[in-house]
């Protein structure tokens, strides 16, 4: 009967044999290996104050800074210690924070007439710092790339090819963007309010990292215009894994996760319906895990974790988990995910099994637990993780 | 006083998480615990916290420092309240199909007082399975996200006219097999519900149609068997499935993640109604002034009972805030009285600009006066979104953060 399949945090989908769940139980070796990482986070605490946090696995704050405002995504220099935290949409800052200190080493900001949308990167040779951004009067989508070696002057910026440039990444030899354009129009003079909502036509655009020269461009079909182009991670094959948000009829029933390899269409990944009904229409975040292979997706709206079989095209796992939203891969262990409600947790792909990190359920836990401070942060849409 | 409060409640609490018969013990220590946290939520307490940014959030009981009064919460609403609300909507749902069955026998029989009266009562019963909708609407998470059961139900707001269109085709098909129980489910949502047979009673001649389009009848037979089978079939799982989820919310495989995680999500049908409420049943309609009113975009403007809806909205919320009986509290009791008093002043505009309205609301809002009114129950509801919301972080729980975002 559907409703005992359903009416579980965890959902086996079919075809699949799965392991015992064990919930919030405690895994020493996993521990253990998260014991030596650290994971880079904006925050909000239950005042409404912003943080950049910076976390043990355990869940003892390293670091923390307070933020002007709501931050989106952190990101970490390939080499040194620093961090880059982005402000979110429509982004006034950029803070560079050294990760060992907590410290605020700069604050840069958007050029004249722009505003940052939460996401960027560092090159791989770490010098230049490449942030998406919104040309406020004309609304068309802008990729500026500051060299770390001239105090972050501003060396190069042309059009993303598209409007509302969300998150983006490199390929392999780092010498290809690709952006996620999101579609929507939107003004910091009307706050967050979506100003095309019947026009909109998100994209994938591959750009050259150096020139700007785009090198393709790709769509969905028209019936899909309001299927927003938001996250996307890049695996070791240069495929392009894509969580979307879909801004049209709530009864509406769309795939909201996509792959893309270059020269080919977009793939829509495949779920049953009532699995793609239930993520509400919004994908927070998506990451690939270590092999490459499997992605997983958070839905905040829908409270679940999705994990994806990126060969396939196909769903392999859901859970529910509330508010669930920063998803990063951690190793060969799976993935890590943080939650609004202040929660970490840890996914493992082998033997499809979700444990909170951070739990009351056993007394080695509690021991951690009273000194955790990080479960009454909400932590916000991205979470990076660091060895 | 009260870090001596703090203390013993912290003692309780541990007690409870370590005694291994917790299990069999569980009304009493429930019992203890509940009173323990009565204690505590009265005082104020201050964590032995070395770390200034901790210090300065924590100002009372957290609340997984609290977790054995949510829980208590948790199973008293779900008892109290959810349970018999959707029992009230599976009842009101059968008299519904059994009201349509005896109609639509009348419908050739010559007595046409007869058929008037059995028509007459027909209508009685939608508005009566309208009423139980309408305060058991806000429950939309468990047994009802699963199979599209809320559009079902109530496909709401029909913004491109889904419902006028397939109700058509279903019935220019007069396909009897899209009527069978197996055949009636692949049909779509929006014709399944109490919008499609709002449409079917309150037309312009609708006795006329019916006789002239017999199949008519058995398509509002049809959807009430539907409704009537999915309003039983959701109280059987909130009673059988949903109720133990909340009593051992920490089971292995179990709906929720832990008693706090469950308090989520009751008090979410608690407060974010109020917002689709004012955004979808008032603001929508209302237009930004006087001059852009769409009376067609309020929630039941065909059978003239917007406003009743929005009664039983607020009644419904108030009495999840405030408890159904001196067994059952609400969340009042887990809120201080300033919190308390304060809420309850909100409810009370929201009331009090309602009852001003000159009923149907279908036609106040196309005079000045009742525009204005119909506006200032808006604001009212705004305002005691932001009370709930204010006094419910206050206790530690978070009812959304990612979930709220939209990038």
């Amino acid at each position: 009967m559907l409703i005992q399949k359903t009416l579980s945090r965890r959902y086996f989908i079919k075809g699949l044999v799965c392991s015992a769940w064990a919930p919030y139980s405690f895994s020493t070796s996993i521990f253990d290996e998260l014991n030596k990482i650290q994971f880079y986070s904006a925050a909000t605490d239950q005042k409404g104050d912003h943080w950049l946090i910076i976390t043990n696995s355990k869940g003892n704050i390293l670091n923390q800074l307070q933020l002007p405002s709501r931050a989106h995504q952190v990101f970490k220099h390939p080499s040194l210690p620093l961090l880059c935290v982005v402000a979110r949409r429509p982004g006034k800052y950029l803070s560079l924070v050294h990760t060992n200190t907590g410290t605020l080493i700069k604050t840069l900001f958007p050029s004249t007439g722009h505003h940052f949308y939460g996401h960027g990167l560092f090159t791989h040779d770490g010098r230049y710092l490449v942030t998406s951004e919104n040309h406020i009067e004309s609304g068309q989508g802008r990729i500026t790339i500051r060299d770390r070696l001239s105090s972050y002057k501003t060396v190069n910026q042309y059009g993303s090819h598209g409007i509302g440039p969300h998150e983006i990444k490199l390929t392999n030899d780092g010498q290809t963007l690709v952006v996620a354009n999101g579609g929507i129009k939107t003004h910091p003079d009307k706050a967050r309010e979506k100003l095309n909502l019947n026009t909109m036509r998100p994209s994938l655009v591959y750009l050259d990292l150096k020139t700007g020269q785009m090198l393709e461009k790709v769509a969905l079909s028209k019936k899909l215009h309001q299927l927003s182009i938001r996250h996307i991670d890049v695996n070791q094959h240069d495929q392009v894994v894509i969580a979307m948000q879909y801004q049209g009829d709530k009864t509406d029933q769309v795939a909201l996760l996509a792959t893309h390899k270059r020269q080919h269409s977009i793939r829509l990944l495949s779920a049953p319906t009532n699995t793609y009904i239930a993520m509400k229409h919004y994908c927070g975040s998506v990451s690939y895990d270590f092999s490459g292979k499997y992605a997983a997706a958070t839905s905040p709206k829908g409270n679940r974790l999705s994990i994806w079989d990126t060969t396939k095209g196909i769903i392999v796992d859901e859970v529910r988990c509330r508010d669930a939203c920063g998803v990063a891969a951690l190793g060969k262990q799976g993935f890590v995910v943080t939650s609004g409600t202040g929660k970490l947790y840890h996914y493992n792909i082998e033997r499809k099994e979700i444990n909170r990190v951070l739990s009351k359920s056993t007394a080695q836990q509690q021991k951690f637990n009273s000194v955790s401070h990080a479960q009454r942060m909400a932590w916000d849409n991205h979470l990076s993780v660091s060895t | 006083m009260s870090l001596f409060f703090t203390i013993f409640s912290l003692l309780g609490f541990q007690t409870s998480k370590l005694n291994p018969a917790c299990e069999a013990n569980r009304l009493k220590l429930n019992a203890y615990c509940f009173a323990v946290c009565i204690l505590a939520i009265c005082s104020v307490s201050y964590a032995e916290d070395t770390n200034p940014l901790n210090k300065r959030i924590v100002e009372r009981l957290t609340a997984d420092q609290n977790e054995p009064a949510w829980r208590a919460f948790n199973i008293s609403t779900v008892e109290n309240y959810v349970i018999p609300n959707y029992k009230g909507l599976a009842t009101a749902n059968s008299d519904l199909y059994l009201s349509t069955q005896t109609f639509c026998k009348r419908l050739s029989s010559p007595n046409t007082n007869e058929l008037q009266v059995s028509f007459s009562m027909t209508k009685k019963a939608f508005h009566r399975s309208m009423d139980a909708w309408q305060v058991v609407q806000n429950t939309y998470f468990g047994p009802i996200e699963y199979g599209m059961r809320h559009h079902s139900i109530h496909f709401w707001p029909d913004k491109k006219n889904h419902i006028g269109r397939q109700l058509n085709k279903l019935i220019a098909s007069q396909d009897e097999t899209a009527l069978t129980v197996d055949g009636f489910e692949k049909n779509s949502v929006s014709v399944k519900g109490l919008p499609a047979i709002e449409r079917l009673l309150f037309n312009s001649a609708p006795l006329d149609m019916f006789k002239q389009t017999p199949f008519a009848c058995e398509v509002l037979q049809g959807i009430s068997r539907y409704l009537s089978d999915t309003a039983n079939a959701l109280h059987d799982e909130w009673v059988t499935s949903m109720l133990p989820q909340f009593k051992d919310a920490k089971q292995l495989d179990g709906y929720f993640e832990d008693d706090i995680d469950a308090s989520t999500a009751l008090l979410k049908t608690l407060v974010e109604p109020i917002e689709v409420i004012r955004d979808l049943k008032l603001d929508r309609p209302l237009g930004t002034q006087f001059d852009k009113v769409k009376f067609k975009r309020l929630e039941s403007w065909r059978s003239k009972r917007s406003l009743t809806n929005l009664q039983l909205n607020i009644q419904s919320l108030e009495s999840l805030f405030l408890g159904t009986s001196s067994h059952h509290a609400g969340l009042r009791s887990l809120l201080t009285p300033s919190e308390v008093t304060s809420i309850l002043n909100d409810f009370n505009f929201v009331k009090q600009a309602l009852s001003k309205i000159e009923p149907p609301l279908e036609e106040a809002i196309l005079t000045e006066s009742g525009y204005q009114i119909a506006k200032s129950i808006s604001a009212s509801l705004t305002n005691l979104h932001s009370s709930l919301e204010s006094a419910i972080t206050q206790t530690g729980i978070r009812l959304g953060f990612n979930s709220r975002d939209g990038d």
